[in-house]
């Protein structure tokens, strides 16, 4: 027979004030399995916690119930309050009457019901709850970064640099990321390159991280601390090791192809061509989609000419399997299509260009060698625009603000100074979000020594008349409308978040946005809602490279604080399969959030490593063959039961009296 | 009456409080450059409880084009809200315009004219 | 096939050109127009308010008799409107109706007086999209039998036809069709900044010098980017624009750009000589022959 001992909390008023918590403490004592009931201003206090344990040994108590708060908040003080006296973790449950009730009523009375309900029905839990040990599990002390802009430059530094083995998966042919295309970086005017550069270096030469470029996660299984995972290594073509940069082959190519990437249709490059002098690994590439050869072997001029032998025409994509601890996302962003804005020419305008196109062209690494030339004639701009939220902030586009484009719109306004002294720059924006270190000081020095004219409005429309590019706006300070002829406009794009199928391969939850969810906006802001894998950089929102690089470091802490566990313990409140009523219908492995379920010629199949205990398929399974631990069937009939039927018998109508401390 | 953005809500079904002065409508509107206060600041009148927003003359010079409510970033029906603030005088009986003054009548395009009686009067 | 009619009143009155014209081509293309019996004005002007039904009275009553005459003389559902603005005002009536039952309610109380309720079988076209949808630009093509290689053609799309997007024929910031339709006839399309925005509209009654200003703008602008000649579906826009090059003459020194309508330029195109005004196709034969 179990015997239950009930403590309930007044949590000063909080509880008290809408619950006559003596009434639910005598009320309490007439179930049947309650053989102690008691009653404590903070339960959670020291002294609160040593009546729990008191309680348990003087009355051999088998379970507790404490009625207090929500179980996310206490549970685990009372369950090592528990613990510490002898009893099972598992034989310990709340009823939370502080959320669900106190804080959400006024009625006294009809507060006390319900207080009384939830307390019965949580008392009727414990009495089926069975006494588990936790699941220990080893750790692969390993990790996991996807993406190598500089959030997965940064975290997998930090995790190697911890002395853990770090995968870095990068889908183009080099790392460095949006960074690498960037001409200087605000507040401070540093060259992105140069500070770039030789963490990118770092990164190659550091003997714990292990690079695969031109590579995609396609699946994710296990969980934390055991995770496996395919990764497809699409083929370079040209051999990483014996490539020595000669660039004898790029001279030969005959193919010249729009160079979509690093220039952003600037400029073109050869089919066989490396990213950026700067690139890692730094090795030349074969873009397959423009080669002649590939496969075929029938334009082969560079294999002729290389001298290293590193060239391979027939080289296969490889799917590489790895076994990991922990994961870190920081696939990055994209700028939002300038193609889908009609009143600003669809991208159709020549000199209407976005801030990465900008960047390109006043960077000294760019094609036009620094010097700033339009696109569409070469012409020196005199006069240009530059125009704020371009998608963002525009529920036709991007409802959010992508946070960096006053920053950088004040930083390109400033450089164009620097490069076209006699030019004119206009920023049109609707407000100046400088909300960071040295950032409006950065803002100011942009207007005073800049001399940028800042127009606070909207640009309506761009048309092209002969050779500019006539801007309608209105100056919403002097309510004039004008149209202002310019040579270039510069439209500071939003930036879009490359989520997509990562999120798909990890089942990590997208906000409305399609940035990767974190646990808690506030408190978890670097984990993702699966344990184990943790967020950096603009996947998770939009952020500038300091903040990028802040997060990538927390997230590496985060993944060392698994990877340098001996093992991890996991909850053992999971799923578990009668063989003998399951159909193999299969519902449940649809359903499954974390891949936790198989399919065998048995029946179902619970990985217990992976499953979080969420109940889904339980509740789904059509024959019941599927029974979530401690919450059986019959535990949640009778919990049902103590609310409709068992708690009301013994309190109908509540005293009115409140109770009086 | 009960305060200017609340009646433009009931006639219009459009809430000025989502505007936040971007200033686009004014900026890509063809009759900008007649108007005494560009719709932006016809919005923020209504949003301040200011009369004067039922004064404006851009309320009758506004053709119902509808670029403004095309292009507004808050999805506001700009042209909606012009419009209910002209209804709130014509219902008034307060309309500006007197069709009987009408250079042309018989010249005209009958829409022009059915048009402009509809929304004017 | 034979197909709805929708005039208008001002397609009776000032814009019978464009009738004669756009009632040939299509029937040149196997399209028969059916005029909807004992129709009445659409109303011209939809207006805005959301808290009554009265400015969707008189297209609904329209639509009503478009469905019996659809009945009787065994025509598709497809209701054609030449004039932009009635082509917005019953599209607009018609999506109040279909999309908010409370206002059908009390837009079937208003009409008790007609024969049947409005069904909402229809589906309204302009002109334009007829040509696009129905039949497809190759058939216009097709039917050319005169070359106006050269032609250097502005459009002028105004507003009602392209906005709000819920009744728009095009892409409101990028319309195409009037310059794809040029493209068939081996005509020119000038792109200019003003072809998609509007003219000033019904101003033209109140405030009449702000609509000259504005025609002036728009028809200096297609000259600036080449255009001989504009050409528009809107009654309005076509009065506006004519008028006010006008009397803004001296402010235009002397330009003036014949204003015509797309289905004249594609009658002339298709050799239906009857189907024009002498003179139209007088300044046609001109313009082409002198360009030729």
């Amino acid at each position: 027979m179990e015997r239950i001992g009930v403590f309930v909390c007044h949590c000063g008023r909080n509880i008290a004030g809408a619950v006559n918590v003596k009434e639910v403490v005598d009320k309490i004592r007439k179930h049947p399995l309650v053989v102690h009931a008691e009653e404590y201003k903070y339960m959670c206090s020291s002294v609160g916690q040593n009546i729990i344990r008191e309680a348990i040994k003087k009355h051999g108590l088998t379970g507790i119930v404490v009625a207090a708060c929500s179980p996310s908040m206490h549970l685990e003080t009372f369950r090592t309050a528990a613990v510490s006296a002898g009893l099972n973790p598992y034989k310990v449950e709340m009823a939370n009457i502080r959320e669900q009730n106190s804080w959400v009523h006024d009625d006294v009375n009809e507060a006390t019901k319900k207080a009384l309900g939830i307390m019965w029905s949580a008392v009727n839990k414990v009495a089926g709850d069975q006494p588990l040990e936790k699941v220990r599990s080893s750790v692969k002390k390993k990790c996991l970064v996807i993406g190598g802009g500089i959030a997965g430059i940064q975290a997998a530094l930090d995790v190697a640099n911890n002395g853990f083995e770090v995968i870095l998966v990068e889908k183009s042919p080099t790392i460095g990321g949006r960074m690498a295309q960037l001409s200087e970086t605000f507040p401070t005017l540093d060259c992105a390159q140069c500070i770039l550069t030789p963490k990118m270096a770092e990164v190659a030469r550091n003997p714990n991280i292990k690079i695969y470029t031109l590579s995609e996660v396609i699946e994710v299984s296990g969980s934390i601390g055991n995770f496996k995972v395919k990764i497809r290594k699409n083929p370079r073509y040209v051999d990483i090791g014996a490539c020595n940069m000669c660039g004898e082959c790029e001279k030969v190519c005959p193919q010249i192809v729009l160079d979509k990437d690093y220039n952003r249709s600037l400029t073109v490059r050869k089919a066989i061509y490396i990213p950026f002098p700067q690139a890692i690994p730094a090795a030349y590439v074969i873009d397959a989609s423009h080669c002649h050869g590939v496969g075929t072997a029938r334009c082969n001029e560079c294999a002729k000419v290389c001298e290293q032998k590193a060239i391979n025409l027939f080289d296969k994509e490889e799917i590489i399997e790895e076994d990991v601890g922990a994961i870190i996302v920081a696939t990055g962003y994209d700028l939002y299509p300038k193609e889908k804005i009609g009143e600003y020419g669809y991208g159709r305008l020549e000199d209407v260009i976005d801030s990465l196109q900008f960047e390109r062209l006043i960077s000294s690494t760019g094609p036009t060698g620094g010097e700033l030339r339009r696109p569409s004639d070469g012409k020196i701009p005199k006069r240009i625009a530059f125009i704020q939220c371009v998608g963002s902030r525009d529920l036709q586009h991007l409802p959010y603000c992508s946070r960096i484009c006053c920053m950088y719109t004040a930083k390109h306004a400033f450089l164009y100074k620097h490069l076209v002294p006699d030019g004119e720059a206009y920023i049109f924006y609707i407000d100046i979000r400088a909300a960071g270190k040295k950032y409006e000081e950065f803002i100011m020095r942009v207007q005073q020594e800049g001399r940028v004219k800042y127009i606070r409005g909207r640009v309506s429309k761009i048309v092209q008349k002969g050779d500019q590019l006539i801007v309608h706006a209105v100056d919403t300070i002097t309510g004039k409308p004008m149209t202002l002829p310019f040579d270039m406009v510069v439209l500071a794009t939003g930036i879009v978040p490359n989520t997509k199928e990562i999120a798909n391969v990890l089942r990590i939850p997208l906000d409305e946005n399609g940035f990767l969810q974190e646990l808690h906006p506030k408190l978890a802001p670097v984990e993702s809602p699966i344990k184990g894998i943790f967020l950096a950089g603009v996947a998770q929102g939009p952020k500038d490279i300091q903040d990028s690089v802040a997060q990538a470091s927390a997230a590496a802490k985060k993944a060392v604080e698994i990877l340098s566990k001996d093992y991890i313990e996991r909850e053992p409140l999971i799923a578990r399969v009668n063989k003998e009523p399951c159909s193999r219908c299969g519902v449940c492995v649809q359903l499954c959030p974390y891949h936790a379920i198989e399919m065998t010629p048995e029946g179902a199949k619970i990985i217990d490593a992976a499953c979080e205990g969420c109940g889904t398929c339980a509740a789904a399974c059509p024959s019941g063959a599927i029974i979530l631990t401690n919450n059986e069937p019959k535990q949640i009939i009778s919990m049902i039961d103590a609310l409709l039927v068992q708690a009301p018998s013994v309190l109908p109508t509540a005293s009115s009296s409140t109770n009086k401390e | 009456m009960t305060n200017l953005a609340d009646k433009i809500l009931e006639i219009t079904g459009e809430d000025v409080y989502l505007c936040y002065f971007c200033g686009k409508c004014g900026a890509g509107c063809p009759m900008a450059d007649k108007m005494d206060h560009l719709p932006y600041q016809v919005i923020h009148m209504v949003q301040l409880n200011d009369m004067n927003a039922l004064n404006a003359k851009s309320i009758w010079i506004c053709a119902t084009c509808f670029t403004c409510s095309v292009r507004c970033p808050r999805n506001l029906d700009v042209a909606r809200i012009m419009e209910g603030l002209r209804t709130i005088k014509v219902r008034a009986q307060q309309q500006t315009i007197d069709l009987r003054k009408v250079e042309d009548l018989e010249k005209l395009p009958p829409i022009a004219l059915v048009a402009a009686g509809r929304k004017y009067t | 096939m034979r197909i709805l009619y929708y005039p208008g009143c001002t397609v009776k009155a000032t814009a019978l050109r464009d009738e004669k014209a756009s009632l040939q081509v299509l029937r040149v293309l196997g399209i028969e127009p059916i005029e909807v019996e004992n129709w009445i004005c659409c109303g011209a002007t939809y207006n805005l308010p959301k808290d009554t039904v009265i400015q969707a009275v008189a297209s609904i009553r329209t639509l009503i008799r478009s469905e019996l005459t659809m009945k009787k003389s065994n025509t598709e559902n497809i209701l054609l409107t030449l004039c932009s603005m009635c082509n917005h005002v019953l599209k607009m009536a018609d999506n109040l109706y279909k999309n908010d039952p409370d206002a059908a309610q009390k837009l079937n109380a208003f009409l008790s007086d007609e024969p049947s309720n409005y069904e909402g079988k229809l589906r309204i076209m302009h002109f334009l999209e007829i040509l696009r949808d129905i039949l497809g630009y190759d058939k216009i093509r097709d039917k050319v039998k005169r070359n106006l290689k050269g032609l250097n053609v502005a459009s002028f799309y105004g507003c009602l036809i392209l906005r709000p997007r819920e009744v728009a024929i095009d892409d409101p910031e990028d319309p195409v069709i009037i310059e794809e339709l040029l493209l068939r006839l081996n005509a020119n399309p000038v792109d200019y900044p003003y072809r998609n925005e509007c003219c000033g509209s019904f101003n033209v009654v109140s405030a009449p010098e702000y609509v000259w200003d504005r025609a002036k703008e728009i028809v200096k602008s297609a000259s600036d980017y080449g255009a001989k000649l504009i050409v528009t579906t809107c009654p309005l826009c076509a009065y506006n624009l004519e008028e006010g090059q006008k009397r803004r003459r001296k402010e235009l020194r002397g330009l003036e750009l014949p204003i015509l309508y797309v289905s004249e330029l594609i009658a002339y195109a298709f050799g239906l000589d009857d189907a024009l005004e002498p003179e139209i196709k007088n300044l046609l034969d001109r313009m082409v022959g002198k360009e030729g």
